[in-house]
């Protein structure tokens, strides 16, 4: 963060210090009468600068002379087309015209005032319409400055909360596609990525995609074959996005989030297709459709899972979206069986022709966090009996009214849960009949645990699950069994 | 907290180094944590070159410019952090240590006067510790988000050495900056 320049300086200090006896340092508590603050290195205060909204960087130069031109060395900016409060208040179309030729205007002047020798960060959300060759300009500049890190939010028909936006697309120009320097690409919104069929991010690590939009599948894996470091990526879809059949292939990909939020039923399944052997960590966040590990996930660590099947009322399009549900869902864990850490919701659809978890085993798994519906019981009961070392268990739960209780094996007999499980946690638990019966069965049967603790939801239930939770034989001599209250 | 070291020449599993402050107190600190102060490295590292058997408890590092009281918050927020070469720790434990990580950050920053911020960033920076620096710039410029101007220059006692004419004229230019913050 420190520019070569100051740790130089900083070095020279040091030596003069040891020859000379040290000055009188004012360590007292200043009261705030005194200004030290204005006499710290212009690094410092730059550096507290770039952590502000670049409005409020440009306010800081009325604080005093010497804080004038500080904001204009700040290597990063943060612009936003809310940047004019009274402004952007205006509804009348003649009054946004003109709110938006002052964010222009407010844009390029602070691009051109900006002196800092490289600019770093960029960051640009733009919710209004505005001229896209303005935009395509500002980008290019940023680009020419050796941006770093570089986040556009583009809408050029405006951004409506908690609405997917369908507006006009800002397309990214060509020569975006030649930026050398840029570490961490965030791209949000109204923007339409088509990545030309050969370039090169050489230097990016970090890529996130929210909502964004392609013009086909192809267009992930163009843009995906032009980063040879990437390690980080997340990847934000609806139904919208153009991504139909589409492949994920890094070879150097470290940790991938993938979020699918579909909402129309009349759209076609997704098929995507993961080659990323040196993965360590993955997320996956909503609808599952077909998602295939072209090879297997030796390196995995941390794996969560959390499905949010679509609902919908029209009974025709549930059934035929039932049907293999329960198999992808397996399928998608026995992807996952090197994980050491798993967080796990498989859903609260019933799984329906259900696959099976055999014969993956989860060898290395030690940690996992389910949360059960009474549809997923017997997802919880395959993994607890193919992961043999599973040292920590912990049960959340999300219950609906209008859920059904799968099929469960009854507990009885060894092999339901590990033998080297030492810490158990059920939340919300409320005393059901196969939650006292689940409970009943990991106290007799863990042979070395250490800590139980249930957490109920109502202060008067915790006497009674108490009493009843002790009455239970325990194998483990050491075990400390605790009731607590959580709202 | 273990310092199996990764160092290849050889070490004590938890070698100590000795940082004394401007008003003559002796702090013992892991080498690990010490490591994390740029400059005490640089320092340790010229020593080291010219004497091998220098090291550990014996060297005295003198840090004029740092009070006592700040070195130990500084110390103790380093000793916070992830250690770059301690044991990998699994999951479980890694989730606890950043939530302590981030109670102790918030407790620090609770009750701190702008002095005493003042203060630590002025050390982390002669200290070169990046870390410091990074938690507690970030907690100023927190601070004087979404202020206005009146209570910055209150706050840290900046004097106000514009023209009346001259700051009319700049908040004019500028006025879209000074639009809707908290009149403090």
């Amino acid at each position: 963060m420190e520019p070569e320049g100051s740790t130089k300086s900083k070095r020279k200090r040091k030596r003069v210090e040891l020859e000379v006896s040290p000055e009188e340092h004012e360590h007292e508590h200043a009261d705030a009468a005194v200004d030290r603050i204005s006499n710290l290195p212009d690094s410092i205060l730059c550096h507290i600068l770039s952590f502000l909204p670049t409005k409020e960087a440009v306010a800081t130069s009325i604080l005093s002379s010497s804080w004038k031109p500080l904001w204009t060395l700040v290597p990063a900016l943060d612009l936003d087309t809310q940047l004019s409060v009274s402004q952007s208040q205006c509804l009348d179309s003649n009054n946004r015209t003109q709110s938006v030729s002052f964010f222009t205007h407010i844009v390029s002047r602070v691009l051109a005032l900006n002196k800092a020798p490289v600019l770093r960060d960029f960051c640009l959300t733009c919710h209004s319409r505005c001229d896209p060759l303005h935009l395509e300009t500002w980008i290019l500049t940023a680009i020419a400055r050796d941006v770093q890190q570089l986040q556009l939010d583009i809408c050029l028909d405006g951004f409506i909360k908690d609405e997917f936006y369908s507006g006009e697309l800002f397309v990214l120009p060509q020569s975006f596609f030649s930026c050398k320097t840029v570490v961490i690409l965030e791209l949000w919104n109204g923007i339409a990525v088509d990545p030309p069929s050969s370039f090169e991010f050489p230097s990016l690590k970090d890529l996130r995609l929210v909502h964004v939009f392609f013009r086909n599948g192809d267009c992930v894996q163009r843009l995906l074959s032009g980063c040879p470091v990437l390690q980080d990526l997340k990847l934000c879809s609806d139904s919208r996005s153009g991504l139909i059949r589409f492949d994920i292939r890094v070879p150097t990909l470290k940790y991938l989030c993938l979020q699918f939020l579909t909402f129309e039923p009349s759209l076609p399944d997704y098929k995507l297709a993961i080659c990323a052997p040196a993965l360590e960590c993955f997320h996956f966040d909503g609808d599952l459709r077909h998602v295939v590990f072209l090879e297997k996930l030796a390196n995995l660590v941390e794996a969560g899972v959390w499905i949010h099947p679509f609902i919908c009322t029209r009974e025709a399009w549930t059934k035929g979206y039932q049907i293999g549900y329960g198999d992808r869902v397996f399928r998608l864990l026995k992807a996952l069986n090197k994980a050491k850490s798993l967080t796990l919701y498989p859903g609260k659809k019933q799984c329906v022709d259900f696959g099976s978890i055999y014969p993956s085993r989860f060898k290395n798994l030690v940690r996992l966090n389910f949360t059960l519906q009474k549809s997923n019981w017997h997802v919880l009961q395959a993994l607890l009996r193919v992961s043999p070392n599973l040292e920590v268990l912990v049960i959340d739960k999300l219950y609906s009214r209008t859920n059904q209780l799968c099929s469960m094996e009854p507990f009885d007999g060894p092999g339901y849960v590990s033998s080297q499980l030492t810490t158990f946690r059920f939340n919300q638990y409320k005393g059901s009949k196969y939650e006292v019966e689940f409970v009943k069965y990991i106290l007799k049967e863990a042979r070395v645990l250490k800590t139980a603790t249930i957490s109920v939801c109502d202060t008067a239930l915790k006497e009674s699950v108490i009493e009843e939770l002790s009455k239970f034989p325990r194998s483990s001599t050491t075990c400390l069994l605790t009731v607590e209250v959580q709202h | 907290m273990s310092n199996t070291s990764e160092n290849p020449k050889p070490s004590s599993s938890s070698a100590k180094m000795t940082l004394k402050t401007s008003d003559n107190e002796l702090f013992e600190v892991e080498e690990a944590v010490a490591m994390k102060f740029c400059t005490v490295k640089q320092y340790f590292e010229d020593e080291k070159d010219s004497d091998v058997a220098a090291r550990g408890s014996t060297t005295v590092i003198p840090l004029p410019n740092v009070h006592s009281a700040v070195l130990a918050t500084l110390i103790s927020y380093g000793k916070k952090l992830p250690q770059s070469n301690a044991v990998a720790d699994n999951h479980e434990e890694e989730e606890t240590k950043k939530k302590e990580r981030k109670k102790y950050e918030q407790g620090l920053l609770k009750n701190l006067m702008p002095g005493e911020l003042l203060d630590l960033i002025s050390a982390a920076n002669y200290l070169d510790f990046k870390e410091g620096l990074e938690f507690f710039n970030q907690a100023l410029a927190d601070h004087i988000q979404n202020k206005s101007v009146e209570y910055v220059r209150k706050f840290f006692g900046i004097k106000n050495d514009y023209e009346p004419h001259e700051e009319e004229k700049y908040r004019e230019e500028y006025a879209w900056a000074f639009e809707g913050v908290d009149e403090d």
